[in-house]
């Protein structure tokens, strides 16, 4: 990796002195499929560092692998590839014994956080169960500790001997972060922990957190998808998509001036408490792509607007280029279908596609292209009227793809502290903002 | 444009009723959609959104039960007429007798009345004009989208069965339009999805599909209850921008229930807000952003994170939202309100104009411009109704 310095340096914060170094980290899940099954990449090649007392933020949609991230990070999942120091020691190297150890300095605090709790055991005995598995101290002041926990977290001495179902989603959060904090941990993983609870309860829990942080020097992770939770209490952020870090940087400057275009379409996605703005949104056409099946290239391009595209292609409208990249995604979807498939539908039988020549009408009946691409848009729909679905995904291939959809994009710096995965970022071709400002141009009425 | 409301909630009182205590879920909520319209429904859970929503179709399971003195009344001229004719024995003038079909401007009597402009009161029809209105002329479309499609039948199948029941269209011509539907929500290659079961398609996928269904027997309005609550953002605008096109094609009504003060902006055009069983302040979107005059409204806009720029602490609301399990007769939101006064927790408050439009709120400090006495005076008049 030429630029491998980069991603070193994209984790830099102001405190030089990182607590926890995650470097080209990959996490693979074999695939339950026996035969030709790929391992789903959730985590693929993550590298940042989170400062001593800082709140790193890690946000994207579900399925992009930030989860899987904070357990790897925690070694509650396998790691394939990669390292993960914590005060400078690689704790993907440690026995069972120093991962026990080190489990004391290193706490997750879940979305419900009763999920993994035997739901028999009191409030007491819950917040208790962590000093009883690392024998602290004496019984007596484990006693006094959870006590201690309870008033912390703004719990009651009297609820010591009541069930979480009898608490409410708010109450019920804080006895996980009581937990979380029993053994006095440096780091906590806090995955989505205000996402099930009402937006007066989540205010108060993230609240706790910072008073907490503040009184004990805590560092956090915090896993998210909601970006105005994360833009409230995070000094930096990472964004993800499909098991790639697309973007790193500190808080206020990466929701200001997003630098990747994912990021910069994530953020145009959220409903704003305004009604007066959204008029210029970015909505992102087709979903993820599955994991067990990334694009080739850059793992956004099949739904990213600021695609780079040919020279001869860059002043097609947005919906004309739209149209086709929906057009490509359909055909590459039926050339991937398997052979029995292909062979059941020319017979009439099984599942029915759309005939081409219909889907081809839909989209682009009412849309005016240049006769050059015209043709290779009516030759391709041809050829998969005529069963040839590979011939007519590879002629296409040849006419739109760009190297967003044959190399994945390093990580760039990009100024401030920042760094963004992106082929943009490379002199030879427009940066993500301008390419959007001139783009304007090229929008039909 | 008229300014006709298409639907129409009048004091809606919907109770729970248990050995120990009877919840007020609902408890005296009023409004009106207009025709082509979006009104947001914006609360926390325990609020009642859903049960208000719920109990407009008469989807409200025992011990659940709708009060007989709450009136929901559509008000389709087409439907009212039809209705009109079925049962010519329930037909008011006005609001001259107590049958469930009111007209206000028509003409004829008996099975050829000819309706202008009228109203159905689903709380008092019988149950056959409920279900004759549910899913035809209103549909709804819930947060979870796969516990409304069935898992054991293709999507496509889905489709055709409602087809089949409400429009009697079967046959290729029903596949032809469930494809159709699918197509107009957004669904790509159509034809192939219809042979695919609900656990094949992604969540924002099934959503699609949800919204096709409901869109089945051509409804003119549509109830979504948290419908982008469960998605992904990138997901959740693709469908918002859905709806907008839905509405804007289809001249839909939209009831939008959601807790997310984004989305209320971004798709209202007006909007209530609901606190513990009641609705406590009713404005269009830019009055209540700009300008929200209830106490609870304001606490809710300030907590949300991020809006309020860069501060370390969040501005919170005490305590959490009380289950209304007695009558009103103070402001529930007294114990929370930063506001609060001693009559707070004598006198219930009616909803009293606030400014311009139908900008109402119900709090003891409005109308602004009254003193003290003279408002407790006018929420202390308007008591009698509220029992
Ligand atoms: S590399 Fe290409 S596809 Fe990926 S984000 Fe950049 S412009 Fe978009
Ligand atoms: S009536 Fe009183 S308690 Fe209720 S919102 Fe108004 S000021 Fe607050």
């Amino acid at each position: 990796m030429s630029d491998s310095t980069t991603a070193d340096d994209a984790g830099r914060t102001d405190a030089s002195n990182p607590l926890v170094t995650v470097d080209g980290l990959r996490t693979y899940y074999e695939s339950e499929q026996l035969v030709g099954g790929k391992p789903v990449k959730a985590v693929d090649g993550v590298s940042f560092e989170i400062g001593r007392g800082e709140t790193f933020g890690i946000v994207g949609e579900s399925g992009c692998g930030k989860t899987t991230l904070g357990r790897s990070i925690l070694q509650l999942e396998d790691v394939d590839e990669g390292r993960v120091s914590f005060d400078g020691t690689d704790v993907t190297t440690l026995g069972r014994r120093g991962l026990k150890e080190w489990r004391r300095d290193a706490q997750m605090v879940y979305q419900n956080p009763m999920s993994s709790i035997n739901e028999r055991m009191t409030v007491g005995e819950i917040v208790r169960e962590p000093l009883e598995v690392h024998n602290w101290e004496t019984a007596a002041s484990r006693r006094e500790r959870v006590q201690e926990l309870l008033d912390r977290v703004g719990l009651r001495p009297e609820h010591y001997h009541r069930y979480p179902h009898q608490f409410s989603g708010g109450q019920r959060q804080r006895v996980g972060i009581a937990r979380a904090l029993a053994l006095e941990p440096e780091f906590i993983v806090l995955d989505e922990p205000v996402s099930a609870l009402d937006v007066s309860v989540q205010a108060k829990i993230l609240n706790l957190l910072s008073d907490l942080q503040e009184e004990f020097g805590l560092t956090y992770m915090l896993i998210a998808h909601d970006l105005s939770v994360v833009r409230h209490i995070c000094d930096r952020v990472g964004v993800m998509y499909l098991g790639k870090l697309m973007e790193v940087g500190p808080t206020e400057r990466l929701f200001t001036s997003p630098q990747n275009p994912y990021t910069r379409s994530l953020l145009s996605a959220i409903p704003q408490p305004d009604p007066d703005v959204g008029a210029d949104r970015i909505t992102l056409r087709g979903t993820p792509p599955n994991p067990r099946d990334p694009p080739a290239g850059c793992v956004f391009s099949t739904r990213c607007p600021f695609a780079i595209r040919q020279p001869e292609h860059e002043e097609l409208g947005d919906e004309q280029w739209a149209a086709i990249a929906q057009f490509r995604r359909m055909i590459r979807e039926r050339a991937s279908s398997t052979t029995l498939e292909r062979a059941k539908q020319r017979l009439g039988m099984g599942t029915q596609f759309t005939p081409i020549r219909e889907v081809a009408e839909d989209l682009f009946g009412s849309l005016t292209y240049p006769e050059a691409v015209e043709e290779t848009l009516t030759r391709a729909t041809e050829l998969v009227a005529d069963g040839d679905v590979t011939e007519a995904r590879d002629l296409l291939d040849d006419e739109f793809s760009t190297v967003c959809e044959h190399e994945s994009p390093q990580q760039h710096e990009v100024g401030n502290g920042r760094s963004s995965r992106c082929h943009r970022h490379r002199e030879e071709y427009r940066e993500p903002g301008d390419y959007l400002r001139d783009a304007g141009d090229y929008l039909p009425e | 444009m008229s300014e006709e409301p298409l639907l129409s909630v009048e004091n809606l009182r919907t109770t729970f009723t248990t050995d120990q205590e009877q919840i007020r879920a609902v408890d005296g909520v009023s409004f009106s959609v207009p025709s082509r319209q979006t009104l947001g429904v914006v609360g926390e859970s325990g609020s009642g959104k859903s049960v208000t929503a719920r109990s407009i179709l008469g989807l409200v399971d025992a011990p659940g039960e709708v009060h007989p003195d709450s009136e929901i009344r559509y008000h389709d001229p087409t439907f009212v007429q039809q209705i009109a004719r079925k049962y010519p024995d329930q037909v008011q003038w006005d609001d001259d007798g107590d049958g469930f079909v009111t007209v206000e401007a028509g003409s004829g009597e008996g099975d050829s009345v000819t309706v202008e402009r009228g109203s159905v009161d689903l709380v008092a029809a019988p149950d056959t004009v409920v279900r004759s209105v549910r899913g035809s002329e209103i549909a709804m479309v819930f947060q979870d989208a796969l516990s409304s499609l069935n898992p054991v039948y293709t999507v496509g199948n889905q489709i055709r069965e409602l087809l089949g029941i409400h429009q009697g269209v079967t046959g290729s011509e029903a596949t032809e339009r469930a494809a159709e539907l699918l197509e107009s929500v957004g669904i790509p290659d159509p034809k192939r999805r219809l042979d695919e079961y609900p656990h094949q398609f992604s969540g924002g996928m099934q959503q699609r599909a949800v919204i096709a269904l409901a869109l089945a027997c051509d409804p003119s309005v549509l109830l979504c209850d948290e419908p982008t609550t469960a998605l992904d953002v990138t997901i959740q605008a693709q469908i918002l921008e859905l709806l907008e096109r839905l509405q804007r094609e289809r001249g839909l009504s939209i009831v939008f229930i959601t807790h997310d003060m984004g989305v209320i902006a971004q798709v209202a055009d007006s909007v209530a807000v609901m606190y513990a069983g009641e609705i406590v302040e009713r404005a269009s979107v830019s009055r209540l952003f700009d300008d929200p005059k209830h106490p609870y409204a304001r606490g809710l806009l300030q907590s949300i994170p991020g809006l309020t720029g860069d501060v370390d602490r969040l501005p919170t609301i005490d305590g959490s939202v009380p289950t209304p399990n007695e009558p009103a007769t103070y402001c529930r939101y007294a114990p929370r309100c930063p506001k609060a006064f001693e009559e707070c927790e004598t006198i219930h408050p009616e909803h009293v104009s606030v400014g311009e439009g139908d900008h109402t709120a119900a709090c003891l400090l409005y109308p602004e411009s009254a003193g003290l006495a003279e408002r407790l005076d006018r929420h202390h008049d308007t008591e009698e109704t509220h029992e």
